[in-house]
């Protein structure tokens, strides 16, 4: 469902404001104005001048409806409809109430938007991770269908076939995605590209119109030998072809081979692999041609194939699920070897998608983020609260007089909700208005990668749920105590004179414990904060294990290009002399992965002269294949033996570097210079001698603890991707386009990318823990000002409210000092408790967070005194100002002013 | 003091909305995203009606007969049936003259007195 159908659903439920009379007679023709307003916005300024307009129209509906109430009431006599009649005699009393007292409206309205604004904003991003789906037409319809015996719940293309020809009761269609990099390139330049190898019906069984030129022909694409073609996505159009109107029929050179592009993806569509953006689609049988193979059609074991399919008619999953059961029960018949104990199982499209996605992430996001703003909403309701409280006990002679009068508890308790569903109300339109504004903002915690992000974190219709649900959990959470408070005013406090009485009754414990519950939330949301920033402060602090500053980084894939792993280390030799040869280049050498990357290599390492028998585990090692001067050149510390040279090549004895962290695994306090480590667990496994060993530094994460590692030397095992690694005595960014320029002097057909700075890929590494620190400070920061506007609030209410005993206590001779102290200490007393409540709290919450944060130690002590020297501080100052002015009070005014 | 003129008397002045509705009305029928772009491109931008003030700025006129809503469409081609359409009453044009004339003196007064 698209915003402009949420909004104009979202007017039509708001025309009910307006008299049955204004909307038989206008209705329709507002909701057609309303829409045509929309559209031309859209047209006009897109996202931003939707939401602009629909705010100014919400925004005035309420007065334009009372308008027409007010009209039709003087007009016609009153008739029927008692309970209609009644919210809106609620609605409107409780608005004039709200504007006549302005202050309290926008403090309250500020608060809640603050409150919901920063739940919305966790919220939406946890919806475009968790919930959006496909956009392609039915989207529910889709199903994922996992294989169930491994991990990875891909099929091969065989049984794709069998799957496809003997579900079609069950299913309209089926297809099939293979996620691969290519190179692309028109001219010169080539470029690194991620696609999807799919099966000929991919884009009709998803629904999707080309959005130039057509898309692959089931009848002649899929058949063997027929020539080379390509989908190519908008942004890629965009980006490497400048949306060339006439790029349907020309021709491109995909990983070294030519192939027409036929088609441009339409530009909402970026693929069915989850979170990334595909930049291009081929036909599966170009496999064949790539890797010059194509016995991949007939092998059962090619499990590589991800399947999604689209449910017949009226057809469930359940009923998919019966049918792939008959199906896995089929082919463990006819293959026994193959299919033994495989079976396969249709999820809805997106739960079968998350099954195997990042995890951090849903953690990162889900607990910690999403903990931390439920508890910012908690305590902005809080300060509305107190602030309703106040603003009850103010209006105690009123509220008495009407129950006097008459009205029942129920009535009052209704109308003062009301009042507090409208704060709500206009607290959450305006939240979900600030979340949207910032939705820029978290954008920039993105970090660059050599593949986009397919992650939409836009507001849709279950955001704005989200945002109304916020809107009635805060009316009820801040208007519940108020209200039982505010309608149980009873006659007797009318009598006992104006709202001038005690407030040490029960209204004042009431407001206490209100605050005191906001200052352990906002300890809680603070002692999160603190200990993300002051662990992030540790994590910068440790030694990555290579200098970040003064080096470059470029990635090359020869078998992009076609290029084998011979190939490889003559092309990687020449590519160094040529980058050392630059001017402003002081060393340059090449990693087959590099530490902090986005991917790593983690096998065991195995001691080749001890004997290992099935059960005994080896250290998961973090492995890399570098070449010479590579360790010189990323400033990783040599702490014996020597690094490796042009001596170590395929006819010289296997050698290989570990790090101290290794060493100390194997071979515990002795000297592992010229031992030997073997790479599988039997005596035929190949092996290498230790000739040097390096300083631990961090390689899958700076929050990890220390990890073995083993280099093994380019020219003993040659890899076709590597990583360049420049060290440079200028501005490394300066040296991008001269070491692009000195590959296509080698080869112009293999592709670059990854190109950026040492620098930039160590931030790159931290940028979960830098977002997660940002956002918990301010969420922190946020929790704290409501906080401190709540204390202040209650301290300064109850002062006024006092003001006259203080008069006559200063009239009878009490110290200025003893009546500060009284003051300061009864408005302290809430703000203690909530402290000690805080400390329990946060213990609590350190065990959580030691969870997610491994390889550093959370001072969980020093940050919860910081944060309740912070706290105490605070309460100091919000509870200072009105205590002065309270004994500044001029006695003989205090009495007698009444 | 005629009837007819204190009729139109006590319409005067008018708001600025209901001046701009009943211009926008003296060039023929218009519906109500008509008055409603007709208006933001006469005062570039700076009056924006939403739907809700404009059908009351638009009833209320009508029950002070200012306007009616009209059978008579404007051309078949450019028609759109389920539209509601609104044309200015001779009374309405007999105000907007009035106010016009009033606005006049009111801007000569201003010359005079060398503001403008």
């Amino acid at each position: 469902m698209d915003l402009d159908h949420v909004l104009l659903g979202v007017y039509r439920v708001l025309l009910l404001l307006y008299p049955e009379e204004t909307r038989s007679r206008c209705g329709r023709d507002m909701v057609e104005c309303f829409a045509d307003l929309l559209a031309a916005a859209r047209e006009g300024r897109g996202t931003a001048g939707l939401l602009d307009i629909a705010a100014r129209t919400y925004l005035e509906l309420p007065a334009s409806a009372w308008r027409a109430r007010r009209t039709r009431r003087k007009r016609t006599t009153r008739r029927g409809g008692v309970s209609v009649e009644t919210f809106w005699q609620d609605v409107s009393y409780g608005l004039r109430g709200l504007v006549k007292s302005p202050a309290f409206t926008a403090l309250a309205v500020l608060s809640l938007a603050l409150g919901v604004g920063a739940n919305t904003t966790m919220f939406s991003m946890a919806n475009g991770i968790i919930w959006r789906r496909l956009p392609v037409p039915e989207p529910d319809r889709l199903v994922r269908i996992l294989e169930v015996r491994d991990g990875s719940g891909r099929i091969s293309m065989a049984t794709f076939r069998d799957l496809t020809a003997q579900t079609t009761d069950v299913f309209d269609g089926t297809l099939t995605h293979v996620l691969n990099s290519f190179s692309v390139a028109s001219d010169e330049i080539s470029r690194l590209a991620h696609g999807e190898l799919v099966s000929e019906g991919y884009f009709d069984v998803l629904g999707i119109e080309p959005g130039h030129g057509r898309f692959f022909d089931v009848n002649t694409e899929g058949t063997a030998g027929a020539p080379l073609v390509v989908v190519l996505s908008h942004h890629l159009w965009k980006d490497a072809f400048g949306e060339d109107p006439g790029i349907v029929g020309s021709v491109v050179r995909l990983s070294g081979y030519p192939a027409t592009v036929i088609g441009v993806a339409p530009e909402s569509f970026q693929g069915t692999k989850y979170g990334l953006a595909m930049d291009l689609w081929v036909p599966i049988r170009t496999w064949a041609t790539l890797e010059g193979w194509d016995g991949f059609e007939e092998e059962r074991t090619w499990n590589n194939n991800l399947v999604i399919a689209r449910l017949a008619g009226s057809a469930t999953v359940d009923d998919a699920n019966a049918a792939l059961e008959v199906v896995a029960a089929r082919l463990q018949d006819e293959y026994p070897l193959d299919n033994r104990d495989v079976g396969y199982r249709a999820y809805p499209e997106r739960e079968g998608a998350i099954t195997r996605a990042v995890p951090i992430l849903l953690d990162l996001v889900g607990v910690v983020l999403l903990g931390a703003s439920g508890l910012v909403l908690l305590v902005a309701c809080g300060n509305v609260a107190s602030m309703l409280l106040a603003r009850a006990a103010s209006r105690e002679a009123e509220l008495g007089l009407r129950r006097a009068l008459g009205a029942g508890r129920g009535r009052l308790m209704r109308q003062m909700l009301t009042e507090t569903s409208i704060l709500a109300l206009l607290g959450s339109a305006a939240g979900a208005g600030l979340s949207y504004w910032l939705a820029p903002i978290r954008g920039r915690y993105l970090p660059s990668l050599p593949y986009r992000f397919a992650i939409d974190t836009a507001p849709d219709l279950r955001v704005l749920g989200f945002a109304a649900g916020a809107a009635v959990l805060a009316t009820f959470a801040a208007g519940t105590l108020p209200a039982l408070r505010g309608s149980g005013t009873g006659v007797g406090s009318l009598l006992r004179g104006s709202g001038t009485g005690s407030a040490s009754g029960g209204g004042g414990r009431l407001m206490g414990s209100v605050v005191a519950a906001m200052v352990a939330l906002s300890f809680g949301t603070l002692f999160t904060a603190s200990t993300f920033m002051s662990s992030m402060a540790e994590i910068r602090s440790l030694d990555p294990g290579f200098e970040t500053r003064n080096g470059l980084l470029a990635t090359v894939d020869l078998a992009l290009s076609g290029g084998t792993d011979e190939e490889a280390l003559p092309f990687l030799e020449e590519l160094i002399r040529e980058v050392e040869a630059l001017p402003g280049v002081q060393s340059a050498a090449t990693a087959f992965l590099l530490p902090l990357g986005d991917m790593s290599w983690i096998s065991p390492v195995y001691d080749a002269a001890r004997a290992y028998a099935e059960e005994d585990a080896a250290p998961g090692t973090w492995q890399s294949i570098v070449s010479t001067r590579y360790f010189r050149t990323a400033g990783t510390r040599l702490v014996a033996g020597r690094a490796f040279t042009r001596g170590d090549g395929p006819d010289g004895s296997p050698v290989a570097i570990v790090n101290q962290a290794l060493a100390e695994r194997l071979w515990p306090g002795e000297d592992p210079l010229g031992r030997r480590v073997r790479f599988g667990r039997t005596d035929d496994d190949p092996w290498a001698e230790v000739v040097g060993v390096v300083a631990t530094g961090r390689y899958t994460s700076m929050a990890e603890g220390p990890l073995p590692a083993l280099f093994r030397p380019l020219r003993q095992t040659p890899a076709t991707r590597a990583t360049l690694v420049v060290r440079t005595a200028v501005p490394p960014e300066t040296l991008a386009a001269p070491v692009r320029e000195a590959l296509a002097r080698i080869d112009s057909n293999v592709p670059m990318f990854d190109v950026k700075t040492l620098d930039q890929h160590y931030a790159a590494s931290l940028w979960l823990f830098r977002m997660a620190s940002d956002f918990a400070l301010a969420l922190g920061l946020l929790a704290l000002g409501l906080a401190t506007a709540g204390l202040y609030g209650i301290v300064s209410f109850s002062v006024g409210r006092r003001r006259r005993e203080m008069g006559i206590r200063l009239a009878m001779g009490a110290s200025t000092a003893s009546l500060l102290r009284t003051v300061l200490l009864r408005g302290l007393r809430p703000a203690g408790i909530g402290i000690a409540v805080g400390v329990g709290l946060s213990m609590a919450l350190a065990g959580a967070l030691r969870a997610l944060l491994v390889g550093v130690e959370p001072r969980t002590l020093e940050d919860a005194s910081a944060v309740a020297a912070a706290l105490v501080v605070i309460s100091l100052l919000a509870a200072a100002g009105p205590a002065l002015s309270a004994v500044r009070t001029d006695p003989v005014r205090a009495i007698t002013t009444e | 003091m005629t009837a007819a003129t204190s009729d139109v008397d006590q319409h005067l002045p008018l708001k600025p909305v209901d001046l701009m509705v009943l211009l926008t009305l003296s060039g023929g029928e218009r519906h109500g995203y008509g008055i409603v772009t007709d208006i933001a491109d006469e005062t570039e931008g700076r009056i924006r009606l939403v739907p809700g003030n404009l059908y009351s700025v638009l009833q209320r006129l009508e029950s002070v007969g200012l306007l009616v809503e009209t059978d008579r469409r404007p051309a078949p081609d450019l028609d759109d049936r389920r539209r509601r359409y609104y044309a200015i009453t001779t009374l309405g044009r007999r105000v907007l003259s009035a106010e016009a004339e009033r606005l006049r003196g009111l801007v000569s007064v201003a010359e005079s007195m060398g503001l403008i």
